[in-house]
């Protein structure tokens, strides 16, 4: 009766145990993500490091040894590849994020006392044989003419929103209203990378006209206001930036002209262009959104550079004796179910992280090359985006090849590029399925497709993408574990 | 540091329990052939457990994962009879082992082993076993040789046994048919002399 007693007291005690455990997992769950990502990190060097340990060397000198390779690889990638690819990546964001318009605003001072001037807009050069002037003054209102009096100020706000990214320039003239003649320009520019010295700030009522191109020749800089003859200015030039078409209006463009011959098959009264939009200006919102956060994050990202690395080393170092003292606090009843169940959990687990590695880098590479064969811009990303986006089953490929044919539809404008691109996912995905999956799936996780599409879609509705790509391997721990316990206790019930 | 007492008792326990640990395990057959230092590789893969008096380490009929070397205390090993009685086999000590054949092939229990006192065991399972193999083959094959060469011996006993069990069937078999014989002569012979005797 004592021993009863005892052993209820016990697996109370046991159950307070696991109970406050878990409460205390959650309260500190917001600084659980280096460990987490360190515990990631150190199970999949494991068994690197314990082959080296077998072949001689000791724990801690593998551990190192690796570490160093890893970050002399890292190092090297971004020193050959990873600027290239990384500038990519860049410049694919910026195709998509870049702002369609930017305005300017300045202020124009008449300091004469008897000449009231008017001021026009005139777009010079237009970039690249395109006859267009990207140029408009939105304050005051367009379609009044602006004259400012003797004795007043003027704010003129101008936008410039040109229909390529080309390189233009125009011309502010500011015309003296009684004779027309002018004598200020002040010039404006966009889309131009190229620090020329390019302010000409003409002043036109001399005897001589004149150009000052070099802005050291006044001394004067964009900021600082200058009050020179009659006139004033806050600025001396203005440069609107980079603007341009993004990705998105390339494709409501495209869509607009394939709208009269898509609308007797999807319904008259859809309105392909605007649908896009809308959602697309939504989707670009939320990625800019993230961006930011990413940026917020960026302190924390350095900290998980430092303490990931930090705590994984210690995981692989001090791994087994965790484990085992874990295993030490089991009760003698369950110590041989809980040592199966967690090297089974161990075997699938493990099977299925390196399987998705190699599956991953498998489809990167293929999809780079093949890509880049095919004459595709941003190649490289691409390929990124596609190796990691195929761990999640049946969703992956679709996103991978979803993701190309935009940028193919929004650098090249092309359909024969889509074709081809196409054609490379069609051929990657043969090899993944044919080559990779069974290996990454069948042999570690051994699920059913049918059970794999299922906990895929309860995964993207609980946690989103996070959860797609954890479903099946925790669908794995949960099938392994059920197994070891369900035969262990039958294991039991024999006697 | 090593002068504060707190600090060298501890470590001084610690190296102390190591050497039981090593001075029991390296005699055990298959942990033989091991130098100090493998022997310290292998002591990572190594679960301690401590029973209490009665309890089961094994029960008769479990799938079995591994073996046991006992530390300290008395453990007895028990098979269900048929008559659901229950008889003692042995009685192990600090030093024996038992289990050791479920290393090689993940079956059930041929019996169970009972604790007669508290018990301090150190338990080598098979999934670690074989991680070990993989990690290390040179030092798994140690195990393994070790092993299989234990197991051999047994086999050869078991041969032996068979053998003289069987030599010893044949003896009594061939008495039975001397003695069946000879009794069939006899009987021959009273059937012979009743018969002369009518």
């Amino acid at each position: 009766m004592d021993g009863l007693i005892g052993q209820r007291l016990r697996i109370l005690l046991g159950i307070i145990g696991i109970v406050a455990g878990l409460w205390f997992i959650y309260a500190v769950r917001g600084i659980l993500a280096p460990f987490i990502l360190a515990f990631i990190l150190a199970y999949v060097m494991t068994p690197f490091v314990d082959r080296m340990e077998g072949r001689g060397l000791r724990r801690t000198a593998s551990i190192l040894l690796i570490f160093a390779g890893g970050f002399l690889c890292i190092t090297l990638g971004v020193v050959t590849a990873g600027k290239r690819l990384a500038q990519e990546m860049v410049d694919l964001s910026v195709e998509f994020l870049r702002e369609e318009s930017t305005e300017r605003e300045f202020v124009i001072r008449n300091d004469g006392t008897k000449r009231p001037m008017i001021v026009e807009l005139e777009a010079e050069g237009a970039g690249l044989g395109v006859s267009e002037n990207p140029f408009v003054i939105i304050e005051p209102r367009v379609d009044e003419q602006i004259i400012i009096e003797p004795r007043s100020e003027q704010i003129i706000r101008i936008r410039f929103s040109p229909s390529q990214l080309a390189a233009f320039a125009g011309n502010l003239k500011i015309r003296e209203e009684r004779t027309g003649k002018i004598t200020y320009k002040i010039p404006l520019r966009g889309n131009s990378e190229a620090d020329d010295g390019w302010i000409q700030f003409w002043r036109t009522d001399r005897s001589q006209e004149r150009a000052w191109r070099s802005p050291d020749f006044w001394d004067f800089d964009r900021d600082k206001e200058i009050d020179w003859g009659e006139m004033g200015f806050s600025v001396s030039g203005l440069d609107f930036g980079s603007a341009g078409p993004n990705v998105l209006t390339k494709i409501t463009i495209l869509a607009k002209e394939i709208e009269p011959h898509v609308q007797p098959i999807i319904g008259q009264d859809t309105d392909l262009a605007t649908l896009i939009q809308t959602h697309g200006s939504r989707l670009i919102n939320v990625l800019l959104g993230r961006t930011t956060e990413l940026v917020g994050g960026l302190f924390s990202g350095i900290m998980l550079i430092v303490i990931v690395p930090f705590v994984a080393f210690f995981f692989l170092r001090e791994g087994r004796r965790i484990t085992n003292g874990l295993i030490e606090m089991v009760p003698n009843g369950y110590f041989e179910m809980t040592l199966n169940l967690l090297h089974s959990i161990n075997n699938s687990i493990g099977g299925y992280i390196r399987g998705q590695i190699l599956a991953v880098s498998v489809v990167v590479i293929l999809a780079g090359v093949g890509l880049m064969l095919i004459g595709m811009p941003y190649a490289w990303p691409i390929g990124v985006l596609a190796g990691l986006s195929n761990m999640i089953p049946y969703l992956g490929p679709i996103i991978g090849i979803g993701a190309a044919t935009i940028v193919a539809l929004a650098t090249l404008g092309g359909m024969s590029m889509v074709t081809k691109v196409i054609l490379v996912f069609a051929v990657i995905q043969i090899v993944d399925n044919v080559l990779i999956q069974p290996i990454v799936i069948a042999k570690s996780v051994d699920l059913h497709p049918l059970v794999i599409l299922v906990v895929v879609m309860i995964g993207s509705d609980l946690w989103g993408i996070v959860g797609m790509l954890v479903a099946v391997p925790a669908t794995g721990i949960l099938k392994v574990s059920t197994q070891t316990i369900y035969n262990g206790i039958r294991g039991y019930s024999v006697n | 540091m090593a002068s504060d007492p707190f600090w060298s008792n501890l470590f001084r326990r610690r190296s102390e329990q190591e050497d039981e640990l090593y001075e029991t395990l390296s005699n055990v057959p298959i942990f033989q052939d091991l130098g100090r230092r493998e022997f310290e590789r292998v002591r990572g893969i190594l679960h301690r457990r401590t029973y209490s008096e009665g309890e089961a380490i094994v029960r008769e009929g479990d799938v079995g994962v591994g073996m046991y070397v006992i530390l300290s205390g008395e453990v007895s090993i028990v098979q269900q009879s048929a008559d659901d009685g229950q008889i003692e086999l042995a009685v192990f000590g600090p030093g024996d082992f038992f289990g050791d054949q479920v290393l090689l092939d993940e079956s059930a229990r041929t019996a169970s082993a009972i604790t007669r006192s508290t018990t301090r065991a150190v338990g080598f399972f098979r999934p670690d076993l074989l991680e070990l193999i993989e990690r290390n083959p040179r030092l798994g094959l140690k195990i393994v040789m070790r092993l299989s060469h234990m197991i051999s011996v047994r086999l050869r006993q078991t041969n032996r046994l068979l053998k003289d069990a069987r030599d010893r069937a044949r003896r009594i078999e061939e008495e039975m048919v001397a003695v069946k014989a000879e009794a069939d002569a006899a009987k021959a012979d009273a059937q012979v002399a009743a018969l002369s005797a009518t």
